[in-house]
């Protein structure tokens, strides 16, 4: 077995960039077991006193979505033309934002969430942010099977009324374009978390800006008017818009948009780990 | 050979404010991101937690960091383990490591031993397959038992840490590196940890730990390091530096116990000085000086119709006091009492004798005692009056400190009283009256007087208020001659202490004078200096005369 040498200076890391990056891919390498088990541990320690378990993530947005749609049936809100039935159009609104907002927070409270832990075992950075993943991920099959049972549910009263509830192919599609929302919240998080161990009002922000920008997206309405311009600088409203097309429909709605929000993610995902990545020596005994 | 473990001028900085620590902690961020050079010199309100220090350690040695609390042995051992960052220098370390900084670190205490004991391995790095090749080794150790599906967080301290201790040592680490944490879990579980440990070393493992159980550590570590302030203090072999540690800390607690007893006797002396008139007053019994009941209470000393401060001895005194009742009181009575400065009950006279003050209601009390005989030694006295009501007091303080003066006399008691005393010696009756000072007697006595071969002897005694410097014999007005001195006979004089020293008997033996002269009376005079102090006269005997 060779033997590891690990060197540790105060010299920032950034100053050996290959380093860095060969440490990351052998975070990499490493993690998937750990995060595996730091994420069962989590899932299981959050749901320990708990009869229900997950089942709760569905109580806000099953409860909002209903509002919403007697809201609508009696004209109080208008969420203007749709393709698809209002009630498979707010779950999954609802679901897929909540996914985002969950990735976004799990992110941003990482390494303050795992102070115990990071000041006791040295942990690769790698392991946390796939513990992230797989947690948001776990979760995230529940909301699928929700949102699959919805679709098939309403596919052929939909077509009835001339609207697409469901398209298997296009379901398929969104189940594996589901990790980039994923990816986009926690391109967020990761890179405001280092900042977050330090500063605890980050988070706070975070959260005051995520409640709003719910009835900001296309969740619960489309936006119309002057406020359609938010959509077109809101990279949630992307992400929603097109996922939820692509499972009822098979359509994308602005697809370069798309794109370049998913691109832009995955830049700013990259820059996240790497902060994170170097900042996590510097920050597990200050989280 | 290369060392396991190179230390090189590390040192790890900490900020003593938590404020301080926000912005230190986003400026040492920012250097890390960016790339800048890390600040080696100390920034306001930061302290070295660890202080530029250099060692190295071989493979398969042990070595035991030691130091007081706060040290910088946790900090130095986390920067090994690489939980720490240093601030300067640079850490090198070959070989697996696997640090046990709190047993059961990352346990979860919601889940079973099992779930914690794949959780905590899996985050040591271990794959899959490896964690079930070991976990029944792990549960074994640990003699968890039935346990091992309970919830972490019904374990005792002790099981939590069997299980931490053990998945740790299985983890196979070539570089184990302990905190204090084997003193948790009773003595069956700490030996049996550091049997494991001492098998570990056999298999070549090297093991730093940081102990307080110095016993411990001179038994099982080969070398040991002390550190105080961040500061590497010695570095050798474990029992040498463990010995320096102890006596440096022996000197420590020796003057921190010094600065303690100068605290204490400082503190001490100020609560005397604040309370040393209570104290005092409490010498003499109760106080109550409140003025529910009484106000405006005064004494004072007249001596021949002038007030005085202080006395004489003998003096002859008028002793009044005076007061006010607030309110109506039956069955009043009003006592002196005289105390010795240091508490020694001396006197009393009360109204009581008399019943002088019974009748008295309300208003204004005035008193006079005459005290003819002011008999009070020289000293410092306190005199007490005590107002009752019944057996209640009504009012209770010291109301004059005095002092009585002396005449340069001894005394041992605080009485001078005045007396008579009859003396009878070598068949002579006296009856002596003490009369103190100033008419305190001299008295002279003629004992035996004896004619013989032309020669006068005569032998006797005599005692003085000072000091006898001559006694001289005459005949008639003829002087015959000085006497000499030396036959004590002290009896009468040991009686009074005013005759201390100035007592004793006299011998004369002088020529008989030719002719004697007639009706010759024999004279003995004593003196004190030019003074005659006393004289003794007694006729010729008559058998000489004839």
């Amino acid at each position: 077995m060779p033997t590891i040498e690990r060197v540790y200076t105060a010299e920032s890391q950034v100053r050996d960039f290959s380093r860095v990056i060969r440490n990351m891919a052998e975070g990499c390498r490493v993690s998937p077991y750990m995060a595996y088990r730091l994420c069962r541990k989590d899932i299981a320690n959050e749901y320990a006193r708990s009869a229900f378990g997950f089942l709760w993530d569905f109580v806000e947005p099953f409860i909002l979505g209903t509002i919403f749609y007697y809201l609508r049936r009696a004209a109080v809100v208008d969420p203007g033309a749709m393709p698809m039935p209002y009630s498979v159009f707010v779950i999954y609104g609802l679901l897929l934002y909540q996914t985002f907002s969950e990735a976004t927070i799990q992110s941003t409270q990482l390494i303050s969430r795992s102070k115990n832990l990071l000041t006791h075992v040295k942990l690769p950075a790698e392991a946390l942010i796939m513990s992230v993943f797989f947690r948001v991920g776990f979760y995230s099959l529940f909301r699928i099977a929700v949102m699959f049972c919805f679709s098939v549910f309403l596919w052929h009263a939909a077509e009835a009324d001339g609207l697409s509830s469901f398209s298997p192919l296009g379901f398929v599609n969104f189940v594996a374009c589901f990790p980039l929302l994923i990816l986009c919240g926690m391109s967020i998080g990761i890179f405001l978390a280092p900042f977050h161990a330090i500063y605890a009002d980050v988070g706070r922000v975070v959260r005051i800006i995520l409640m709003p920008l719910r009835y900001l997206s296309p969740v619960l309405w489309n936006l119309t008017g002057t406020m359609a311009v938010l959509d077109r600088v809101n990279p949630v409203a992307y992400m929603i818009n097109n996922l939820r097309l692509l499972a009822t429909a098979n359509a994308t709605h602005h697809l370069t948009g798309w794109i370049v929000v998913s691109v832009a993610s995955g830049v700013v995902f990259l820059t996240g780990w790497l902060v994170f990545h170097l900042a996590i020596p510097v920050l597990a005994e200050r989280a | 050979m290369t060392p396991l473990i190179a230390v090189e001028n590390a040192s790890r900085k900490y900020p003593r404010r938590a404020n301080a620590h926000l912005t230190y902690g986003i400026t040492d961020l920012f250097r890390e991101l960016t790339g800048a050079k890390r600040r080696e010199t100390l920034r306001r309100d930061e302290f070295w937690a660890v202080d530029h220090v250099s060692f190295e350690v071989k493979r398969g040695e042990t070595l035991a960091f030691v130091g007081r609390n706060g040290s910088g042995k946790t900090t130095l051992l986390r920067m090994m383990a690489g939980l720490t960052k240093p601030d300067t220098g640079r850490i090198t370390v070959r070989g697996r490591v696997q640090a046990l900084m709190n047993l059961g670190a990352g346990f979860n205490m919601n889940l079973s031993g099992r779930e914690n004991i794949r959780n905590a391995a899996s985050m040591a790095g271990l794959s899959q397959d490896r964690v079930k090749r070991i976990y029944g080794d792990i549960v074994a150790f640990a003699e968890i038992g039935d346990f091992i599906d309970s919830p972490v967080g019904t374990y005792s301290q002790g099981m939590k840490a069997r299980l931490g201790f053990s998945v740790a040592i299985h983890l196979a680490p070539e570089l184990l590196l302990v905190d204090e944490i084997l003193s948790v879990g009773d003595f069956g579980f700490q030996r049996k940890c550091f049997a494991r440990m001492r098998r570990l070393k056999r298999d070549g493992v090297t093991i730093v730990l940081v102990s307080h159980n110095h016993g411990s550590i001179t038994e099982f570590c080969d070398r040991a390091i002390w550190l105080d302030q961040g500061r590497l203090m010695a570095d050798g072999p474990a029992e040498k530096t463990v010995r320096a540690y102890l006596d440096s800390l022996m000197t420590a607690q020796v003057a921190e116990q010094e600065r303690h007893l100068q605290a204490l006797k400082a503190a001490t002396a100020e609560i005397m000085t604040h309370h040393i008139a209570r104290r005092a007053d409490t010498r003499y019994g109760p106080i109550h000086d409140e003025e529910d009941h009484v106000e405006g209470v005064r004494l004072r000393f007249l001596v021949n119709g002038r007030e005085v401060d202080g006395l004489r001895c003998h003096d002859d005194v008028l002793l009044e006091y005076g007061f006010r009742l607030k309110k109506r009181v039956t069955d009043l009575n009003v006592s002196c009492v005289i105390f010795t400065e240091d508490g020694v009950k001396i006197t009393a006279f009360s109204t009581l004798n008399g019943d002088l003050l019974t009748d008295v209601h309300e208003g204004e009390v005035r008193c006079s005692v005459h005290l003819p005989d002011f008999c009070l030694a020289p000293g410092k006295y306190v005199l007490l009056l005590p107002i009752h009501e019944g057996r209640s007091y009504l009012h209770r303080n010291v109301a004059k400190r005095f002092e009585v003066a002396g005449d340069g006399r001894l005394y041992w008691n605080p009485l001078d009283l005045r007396y008579t005393a009859h003396v009878v010696a070598d068949g002579v009756e006296r009856t002596v009256t003490y009369e103190p000072d100033p008419g305190l007697p001299s008295i002279l006595s003629i004992g035996q007087v004896t004619v013989s071969d032309g020669r006068l002897h005569i032998r006797g005694w005599g005692l003085a208020p000072k000091p006898v410097t001559r006694v001289a014999v005459f005949l008639g007005d003829l002087f015959l001659g000085d006497a000499t001195r030396g036959l004590i006979r002290n009896d009468v004089a040991r009686s009074h202490p005013a005759y201390m020293n100035h007592h004793g008997g006299f011998e004369f033996n002088g020529a008989v004078p030719d002719p004697l002269p007639e009706n010759a009376v024999l004279r003995v005079r004593a003196y004190g200096g030019d003074t005659l102090l006393a004289e003794q006269e007694r006729p010729w005997p008559a058998e000489v005369v004839s």
